[in-house]
């Protein structure tokens, strides 16, 4: 083999390497070392590689060889393609994915069924190399790509502003009501308890709570939420939490002009009862916050608070 | 006659040729010290008569002997290698095709995946794992073998059960990376410690084990959700590709062992190995998207609710004398929502039928109980459908008619200020800035957003004009 051929192969694997990394870091440079790792592969290695071993007494195996370069080279350009997002991905995709199985593999087998000496490729290491790709491809089908974070950005974002645009219509004149005191009193404990998780899952931020949505490490972590909404060391903050929702919804339905459309839109939006599912019972706290990432906590809570303005708005509005 | 001392020589140049067979190498033994005994008395030397056999027949050959004698022999090993094969293939095909089933909600995916996951566990990995046994022989140790079929089988187990969403598959991620981690890498690392020829190879064994035990490890905080993964995947993905994957090639292209059909199998498999690790990293679990059902289903409740308090209104207004008055300024303001809340409602109701591929009765039923939508994860097609080539699409137009709502409700509420700067401020739609570029609003709220969290934002949207609605009706009431 080449001197060449080998450089080559291990430039592709550290590109591709530092590109992922990049990427996962959020750097910039990534997308070029991508491209480069793929194309490289796809145009030079591979077909250079293949060839070398072609002549290198690889001429039994003609088909294989071809099959190889038109198995990986698809392969890999659909993972380029995935990652990049560039028009088309959704075409290579379904290839890149089985054309190793449904293509590479048969013809390997088959041209190397009568091979005894085990010299040239080694049996045992394709076949565990190619379950290991197999099995781990499987685990993608699980996910969904981390910008969901950001989208889920939006969401509170939004949920923050229609709470900001209910308190604002909200008149002087009307700050009599007792509603008034209560909608605060519920947004103001929810806001404490958002500020102390932001708090608790970043220790950079000295004590100051503040929302970073580009901060994905913090945002997706699940374990800090959990601690502390339904840990141990929790001391009942649910409870609390829901009784305080509870008895904000028993005193809105009790207000006097209350309409019956806004007091059937209390109850089904501030509805913290356990419910039926297959799984058996489950409770509100763990349908709402069980084993999510701190966005989606924060962003449930904002959507409490947000709820707790637009009924206080609506409410006040009945003349 | 030959002495004992060559009779060794013999015996340890068929050792070294991985006889491993313990009748053949016996009988192997046998017939060589016949042959150069034969050669020996037609006159020749121990040394002359041995090396002219080697020369005839050579390791190569005595290797060959041993898996042809395997092969008639053990009719077990030939049953095993043809199960191994078929299944092997038939179970990986399934998997691949399951996964792309899965990817794409087509329905037979889980079927697919139980029967390969069953067959790689059951048939085809105890196959490899024997086979290869009876290849390396007794010079693998058993515990190797037997840790990696445990250890490869809970795990693969665990996969199963997880993409399934079957109870107990944590427990058996957990049992299988206690074997790999604790049983099998040391254990291989062991074996190529004795294997070894040079201190440096030893080292680079090391480090190549290491490497896999961190990247395991990340794999496994990865999955279990614990804290620190990405730094593991970041170290052990460095060590493997960027250290031990060079020194372990040099060190066998520099001893001329490195054939270019194993080199091109390491650096694919690597590559894809970087790939995978990498878009597991950049992945969160499908239970997020929780978070846009309870969003979507919030939102419609109260959407709900505006639309049951305009029927009341609108009942209310003939006998109401202040709304008597500004009747036709009432009717105005319902009139420019409802154009809005309609584009939205039909936007959103045409995205679920589109992707669902399913009737308009079954998607607002889908709409009204989320979590019955099956593509909740599909992003492309919806890209597709809210941006054309040039940037105009459905989710420029909403903006339009989000843009003209802003405009003419902005008439009615002029003499108010507050109230004005409010609306504007919940109806923005401007571009922002990102970083270095401006971004636009459609470009920044629906690029590459999933049919349920779309969802969710369009509910979103609908609630906000309907509260803008209301407050503007409130405002002329007054």
């Amino acid at each position: 083999m080449k001197k060449s051929i080998y450089y080559l192969g291990i430039a592709c694997a550290n590109l591709m390497l530092f590109g992922s990394l990049f990427k996962i870091q959020h750097w910039p440079g990534a997308s070029v070392m991508l491209v480069l790792a793929v194309f490289l592969f796809c145009f030079a290695f591979l077909p250079m590689a293949l060839m070398n071993s072609y002549n290198e007494g690889g001429q039994k195996y003609k088909a294989l060889h071809i099959v190889t370069f038109i198995v990986f080279f698809i392969s890999m350009m659909g993972v380029i393609f995935k990652v990049q997002h560039w028009p088309g991905a959704g075409i290579f995709l379904p290839f890149g994915i089985t054309l190793p199985f449904i293509l590479f593999l048969p013809v390997y087998l088959y041209q190397t069924r009568n091979e005894k000496n085990k010299d040239n490729v080694n049996f045992s290491a394709i076949m565990f190399g190619l379950t290991f790709l197999a099995v781990f491809s499987v685990l993608l089908a699980l996910n969904v790509s981390k910008g969901i974070i950001l989208k889920i950005g939006t969401n509170l974002r939004i949920n923050n502003e229609a709470a900001a645009f209910n308190m604002a219509t909200i008149k002087v004149a009307d700050k009599q009501n007792p509603i008034l005191e209560e909608s605060d009193k519920l947004c103001v404990y929810i806001e404490a308890l958002k500020d102390h998780l932001l708090i608790a899952s970043d220790n950079t931020l000295g004590g100051k709570a503040s929302l970073d949505i580009t901060q994905m490490a913090n945002m997706e972590n699940s374990n800090i939420p959990v601690h502390i909404l339904l840990g141990d060391d929790s001391n009942n903050k649910m409870e609390e939490l829901k009784s305080k929702i509870n008895s904000y919804r028993e005193s809105v339905l009790a207000s006097e002009k209350i309409s019956p459309e806004l007091s059937e839109l209390s109850s089904t939006i501030f509805d913290v009862s356990d419910k039926d599912t297959e799984d058996g019972k489950i409770t509100w706290e763990q349908r709402t916050f069980g084993a999510y990432q701190l966005i989606v906590v924060l962003d449930a809570l904002t959507q409490i608070q947000s709820n707790v303005r637009l009924v206080e708005s609506e409410l006040l509005a009945v003349k | 006659m030959l002495d004992t001392s060559q009779i060794q020589l013999i015996e340890s140049d068929v050792e070294s040729a991985r006889i491993t067979l313990y009748n053949l190498s016996d009988e192997l033994v046998d017939h060589i010290c016949c042959a150069i005994e034969d050669q020996m008395r037609n006159g020749k030397s121990f040394d002359e008569a041995y090396s002219l056999l080697k020369e005839q027949t050579g390791i190569k050959v005595l290797q060959s002997i041993q898996e042809n004698t395997l092969y008639l022999t053990d009719k077990k090993y030939r049953l095993m290698k043809t199960t191994m094969k078929i299944t092997g293939n038939v179970s990986l095909a399934l998997l691949a095709l399951g996964t792309l089933f899965k990817i794409f909600h087509w329905p037979g995916a889980g079927p697919l995946l139980v029967v390969g996951f069953v067959l790689v566990c059951f048939f085809f990995f105890p196959a490899v794992i024997y086979i290869n046994r009876r290849e390396e022989g007794s010079k693998s140790p058993m515990l190797l073998n037997l840790s990696i079929l445990i250890g490869g089988i809970l795990l693969m187990m665990g996969i199963l059960f997880k993409v399934m969403h079957w109870p107990i598959a944590n427990l058996l991620l957990q049992g299988g990376w206690f074997f790999v981690l604790f049983l099998f890498l040391p254990t291989l690392l062991y074996a190529k410690l004795k294997d070894a020829k040079s201190g440096f190879e030893k080292r680079v064994y090391v480090l190549g084990v290491v490497a896999l035990i961190i990247f395991e490890l990340a794999t496994m905080f990865k999955m279990m959700h614990w804290p620190g993964a990405g730094p593991l995947m970041i170290l052990g993905s460095l060590l493997l590709v960027a250290v031990f994957l060079p020194l372990y090639t040099n060190m066998r292209f520099k001893n001329a062992e490195l054939k270019a059909g194993q080199f091109i199998y390491l650096i694919t498999i690597s590559m894809y190995a970087v790939v995978l690790t990498a878009l597991l990293a950049m992945n969160v679990s499908k239970d997020i998207l929780g978070c846009f059902v309870r969003e979507q289903d919030n939102g419609t409740a109260i959407n709900h609710y505006f639309e049951q308090k305009e029927s009341h209104f609108a009942a209310a207004v003939g006998t109401d004398s202040v709304a008597m008055m500004n009747a036709e300024k009432i009717k105005f303001v319902s009139e420019e929502a409802a154009k809005v809340k309609n584009e939205i409602q039909s936007l959103r109701l045409n995205l679920v039928q589109e992707i669902e591929q399913v009737d308009k009765q079954a998607a607002l039923a889908a709409i009204s109980e989320s979590i019955k939508i099956n593509k909740k994860d599909n992003y492309d097609q919806i890209d597709h459908m809210l941006f054309d080539q040039d940037g105009n699409g459905l989710a420029n137009s909403l903006k339009g008619k989000l843009d003209v709502y802003l405009e003419q409700i902005l008439k009615v509420t002029s003499s108010n200020k507050e109230l004005s700067e409010n609306i504007s401020k919940i109806l923005d739609t401007s571009s922002k800035k990102n970083y270095d570029s401006m971004v636009s609003w459609e470009e920044a709220n629906f690029k590459h957003n999933p049919l349920i969290s779309t969802m969710a934002l369009l509910t979103a949207l609908e609630r906000n004009v309907s509260m803008v609605e209301s407050s503007a009706i409130q405002y002329i009431n007054q």
